[in-house]
């Protein structure tokens, strides 16, 4: 059965409250999920309690704050701080986001959580392996064998269908943002590895279509998907990977 | 096949839109018609290829939808092929009986 309720080592308990001496005149109260494998306990929630005018307006800017200057046991993800890398996506405020392109100059009160329904490695670390693999599963490069003197040409138009698809950086804030990829990610591919499955399906060079459309034709690898359109929701570069998997749909279904 | 399923779920969906509005209008309607009148317009020959379209189209469609619900929630392989067995069993029994009660009604 799919379950409804958290197993009772996941269930989060009250943390530490991280207090200035003084009492900041632009406060900002930040509410971060914390686990510790090591600890052996459940994961807590921690408060800190922070000066805005100490650092920048993003949510990364809050995360890297109480890093270097609060409370240095805090892990997270994050490299490029300008939404290319999608390492730091996480569930801010009850939406999956990535933290370095979320201005947060206006909250008062926020709530960090790591990606929801993945495995925590340490505080808002999630362990994304199974979401790599699915990656994998569908061949992301060119499958052509043809071997022309330079690179394989295409022509404007042709390269326009990829404008909205390879823009995604694999944070996977649309398919942990998936009520059915919670139930079934261990066999629905999710929205982020099915608007790549997309991307080089509509590809005018690739010469693998017709493969890479039967091998999706699966009642869990693609029809798991309800439109639910959360993905398209949350997804903080604006994509829209319900309108590519409704695509593949069509296109399978027109077969 | 799923594609099949996925094909046949959208069909059933839009051929139910028309019967379903056509049925809402007719009960709107049935305060005012005696008993006999009910029972003429189910035995006549329209009644019965709506009834009976519209009860298998009816049926196809909640048996693939409850079909997806169970392949969503239940993750035991075993007990899902057994509740959409048991799912599909009742839908097929479901129609039986609707055509039943039209013979039933007809004869009358």
């Amino acid at each position: 059965m799919a379950k409804f309720t958290l197993p009772i080592n996941s269930r989060i308990t009250e943390g530490k409250t991280f207090k200035p001496s003084v009492e900041p005149k632009n406060r900002l109260r930040v509410d971060i999920y914390r686990y510790n494998p090591d600890l052996n306990s459940n994961p807590y929630l921690d408060t800190y309690i922070l000066d805005k005018d100490k650092f920048g307006p993003m949510g990364l800017d809050v995360l890297l704050y109480i890093k270097n200057n609060v409370d240095p046991t805090l892990a997270f993800r994050r490299s490029c701080r300008e939404g290319i890398c999608g390492s730091c996506s996480m569930n801010i405020n009850g939406t999956n986001t990535l933290a370095c392109i979320l201005n947060v100059a206006e909250e008062t009160h926020l709530k960090i959580y790591p990606l929801p329904h993945m495995p925590v490695v340490k505080d808002l670390v999630p362990d994304m392996k199974d979401f790599y693999k699915q990656y994998e599963s569908i061949k992301p490069w060119l499958i052509n064998d043809s071997k022309p003197d330079r690179e394989h040409r295409q022509s404007q138009e042709d390269r326009g269908k990829l404008d909205g698809l390879i823009e995604c950086v694999l944070c996977a804030c649309c398919s942990t943002s998936c009520p059915s990829y919670w139930w079934n990610s261990d066999k629905y591919l999710g929205p982020a590895t099915l608007l790549h499955a997309y991307r080089w399906i509509i590809d005018s060079r690739d010469t693998a279509q017709k493969e890479r459309l039967s091998e999706l034709a699966d009642k869990f690898k693609l029809f798991r998907c309800h439109t639910i359109m959360n993905c398209t929701k949350t997804c903080p570069k604006n994509l829209n990977p319900a309108k590519a998997i409704s695509h593949i749909k069509q296109m399978l279904a027109s077969q | 096949m799923a594609i099949f399923h996925w094909k046949i779920q959208r069909i059933s969906a839009i051929l139910l839109v028309p019967i379903t509005i056509y049925v809402i209008f007719y009960l709107l309607k049935i305060g005012n018609l005696s008993y006999t009148d009910v029972t003429n317009d189910i035995s006549s020959f329209p009644g019965i290829i709506l009834i009976s379209f519209m009860a298998l189209v009816l049926f196809i469609h909640s048996s693939l939808g409850i079909e997806t619900i169970l392949e969503d929630y239940i993750h035991d392989v075993k007990i899902q092929s057994l509740l959409v067995s048991l799912s599909k069993f009742i839908h097929v029994i479901l129609f039986l009986i609707t055509l039943i009660s039209l013979i039933i009604i007809k004869g009358n």
